[in-house]
């Protein structure tokens, strides 16, 4: 089972993630020969708190995605809507190139609101594919897949 | 913890009072989805481009190979259609605030 193994830094779980669009979409660029667009290489926080992973605005427009679909969510003073998009997200650790990658080809997620700091919130929804394992005392953690 | 505070009613689905995006269809479906229920396609998955119901089909990758077949690249929805609509949780430090205040429910 492959495995890949971060450190913990300011007690967060980040990873080295890469964002690009959906298989199925890149599926249809290719039928229909257009170019796809670059893919993006950054970093994502892993969070339990989520149901949904999120994706920033900015990579939405770097990628060029167009909305599929809306969802609600609590915001302050009341429910408000959320954009979903489809991506291909892409779990991978830049140091060692030979451990195969934890993909997820065609992943639904929601545009984040503009305070998160990461460009990436991995929720529960990619979480549930894998296992995490925490190591405390030696600020790592593990993702088996 | 009160499970009901994860799901809302159709009849409490926010307006989206952008102009971009799928607000249109969001909108659209929100208003349909009453009669969506009342004619038995509870569960089943809508595809919606703007102010039309262009299909409705039992499961979320059907809707999406239509709506990849005939709108791709143009912002549409594919929305299950339910009663109880799940909620998108967000931690709460991270929660959504003035950038999309407007788009709250009344």
């Amino acid at each position: 089972m492959p495995q890949l193994t971060f450190p913990i830094s300011a007690r967060e779980l980040l990873a080295d993630v890469r964002v690009n669009v959906s298989a199925a979409d890149m599926a249809q660029l290719y039928a229909h020969r257009r170019a796809a667009p670059p893919p993006v290489v950054t970093r994502g926080e892993l969070d339990t708190g989520s149901n949904v992973t999120g994706v920033s605005a900015a990579v939405i427009q770097r990628l060029a995605l167009v909305p599929h679909g809306k969802g609600s969510t609590r915001g302050i003073g009341g429910n408000v809507t959320v954009q979903l998009y489809r991506v291909s997200l892409s779990v991978f650790d830049p140091a060692n190139p030979l451990v195969p990658w934890f993909v997820v080809p065609d992943l639904e997620v929601m545009e984040l609101p503009s305070s998160v700091r990461y460009d990436v919130l991995i929720g529960m929804d990619v979480l549930l594919e894998c296992r995490l394992l925490l190591d405390g005392p030696a600020r790592t953690f593990t993702l088996d897949y | 913890m009160n499970w009901r505070e994860h799901i809302v009613h159709w009849t409490q689905l926010p307006e989206d009072t952008t102009s971009g995006g799928n607000a249109t269809e969001w909108n659209f479906y929100r208003r349909e989805v009453g009669r969506l229920l009342a004619e038995g396609h509870d569960n089943r998955w809508a595809l919606i481009k703007g102010e039309q119901i262009v299909g409705v089909s039992d499961t979320q990758d059907e809707a999406l190979a239509v709506a990849r077949e005939r709108y791709f690249g143009q912002p549409v929805l594919v929305k299950q259609i339910l009663e109880w609509e799940p909620l998108v949780n967000v931690p709460h430090r991270w929660n959504y605030a003035a950038a999309h205040v407007s788009n709250q429910c009344a």
